[in-house]
């Protein structure tokens, strides 16, 4: 039974129809978000102190904490979703047209919460970013960790979502609802002549050409951060770069997976959320999971066989010192994810629970392995000879990125009320006459 | 009227973006002392090339026909 309101029925997909499902966990998300918001008040008013972080080397301990982890974690989720859609424009994929929106949507989400995760990292944020704007310089790889990402990467995307959602705003103004004015407004007079379509592939097909080496340009910065550390055993090389990326694209892959599960199930089957859909991006998480699995194995290689030092202890650290749970805890996700994607590509019977599970241990291993890649190098990648330290976050920390999970929650829940998740036009075939 | 607006606002968008990354350059600095930008708040011209750039889209798809 649904909770009725002022908003008409007919609207597709559940849009503007409010179920007890969803306000429970709208109301679950926004307590979780409030929590958040209490914790870092509590950050903001006491200071980094209340958090796990302290000095590396002379109070053994990280400078980069769950913050740091969860930023990684964060903006290496929203490269899938904005270049799947790319692709799907460009190469015209009909198969996953139908996830285009909801994998813009998740870049966006995961953006925002990123971007704000490095806010809060800042012991004053608001002077962090106003000397940004005046001092930062754009040939620094942490210019690409913030400006790339919030305003190239973000801003591309919302212009992605805003463009590719005025043909199903257009289609949809026209039912009276409560939400009319905001389609109306959204579709900013689109009539869906022959002239506009023309001008609308072509917009989307050069924004999605500009998009990919955007991203991958300003995702590749993010591992670059720690690739060119020269003075951190365990960060420095030149694989961080073409790591986070892959990592970043199977984790990606794998919350587009689950949430287009959750997008199935809550708005069911009129959707054309079929088993295609589940192949390709099954398909896709497969190649990324298995790239990502090679760099590291490639990584843990050649730390096995560093020269007894700094490198070698942090080697021993992941293996068989205070990190190797987290290690083998991830590895082993990893394996068992690959065993459930290629026994399903062998078989070629895709069974949507396999790949949400596949994707459940991707997502979790993910988190995992951006842990080990910021921590253990401060803890134990000392050049002078300090003793080893530890680190371990507090309820502070774990409290705002809960509040960062609900916002991002929040975002798209809040979305799907007010917008067709998926193309309304997503069935019809798009006949390209340009470029 | 709509090609030439956007092709202004993409060179626009890509002379403030160099314009940004030179002038946020320390040409000539020898010490980390020196290392601010050439001129203070150069960075802010590069994003503002960025939004002009994606500011073309929408101008190119947003304008009304026959206008």
């Amino acid at each position: 039974m649904s909770v009725e309101t002022r908003v008409e029925q007919k609207l597709p997909q559940g849009v503007g129809r409010l179920t007890p499902g969803w306000l429970v966990f709208f109301a679950v998300s926004f307590v979780v978000f409030v929590i958040g918001i209490g914790a870092y008040s509590y950050q903001l008013s006491n200071g980094l102190i209340v958090t796990g972080m302290r000095s590396t080397g002379t109070m053994g301990g990280a400078t980069w904490g769950l913050y740091v982890v969860m930023v990684e974690y964060f903006i290496g989720v929203s490269l899938a979703g904005v270049v799947l859609a790319a692709f799907v424009e460009v190469f015209n994929i009909g198969a996953l047209r139908p996830v285009s929106r909801l994998a813009v949507l998740l870049t966006i989400a995961s953006l925002s919460t990123g971007v704000l995760g490095v806010l809060l990292d800042l012991g004053s944020p608001f002077r962090g970013f106003v000397n940004m704007l005046l001092y930062v310089r754009p040939q620094s790889a942490f210019f690409g960790t913030f400006m790339l990402v919030a305003v190239g990467v973000l801003m591309t995307s919302l212009v992605y979502l805003y463009l590719g959602g005025r043909r199903d705003a257009a289609t949809i103004a026209g039912t009276p609802s409560g939400l009319r004015w905001f389609h109306k407004l959204w579709a900013a007079g689109y009539r869906d002549t022959e002239p506009e379509r023309e001008r609308h592939r072509r917009v989307m097909f050069w924004l999605s050409i500009g998009l990919v080496p955007l991203v991958i340009v300003a995702l590749s910065t993010e591992g670059l951060v720690f690739g060119i550390q020269v003075g951190r055993p365990g960060w420095y090389g030149s694989l961080q770069g073409p790591d986070f990326i892959v990592l970043a694209a199977a984790s990606g892959l794998a919350n587009l997976v689950v949430l287009t599960a959750i997008i199935r199930r809550a708005v069911g089957a009129r959707i054309p959320l079929g088993h295609a859909v589940f192949k390709w991006l099954g398909s896709l998480l497969l190649a990324a999971t298995a790239a990502s699995l090679y760099f590291q194995t490639v990584k843990t290689f050649t730390l096995l066989y560093a020269t007894p030092g700094n490198e070698r202890l942090i080697a021993d650290a992941l293996l068989r010192g205070p990190y190797a749970w987290i290690f083998w805890s991830s590895l082993v996700l990893m394996v068992v994810a690959m065993i459930l994607l290629v026994s399903q590509a062998a078989t070629g019977a895709w069974s949507v629970p396999a790949v949400v599970a596949a994707s459940v241990a991707i997502s979790t291993a993910a988190v995992a392995e951006r842990y080990l890649t910021v921590i253990p190098s401060q803890t134990h990648g000392m050049l002078l000879p300090y003793e080893p330290g530890s680190y371990f976050p507090t309820w502070v920390e774990f409290a705002v990125v809960g509040g960062l999970f609900a916002l991002g929650a929040i975002l798209i829940g809040g979305f799907v009320k007010v917008f067709p998740i998926i193309n309304l036009n997503s069935n019809r075939r798009e006949v390209r006459t340009d470029a | 009227m709509r090609r030439t607006g956007a092709i202004a606002l993409i060179v626009m968008g890509v002379a403030l973006l160099l314009a940004g990354y030179l002038l946020a350059a320390p040409w000539g600095a020898s010490t980390v002392a020196d290392s601010d930008p050439a001129v203070v708040g150069a960075p802010t011209l590069f994003i503002i090339g960025i939004v002009s750039l994606l500011s073309s889209a929408l101008f190119y798809e947003l304008l009304p026909d026959g206008r």
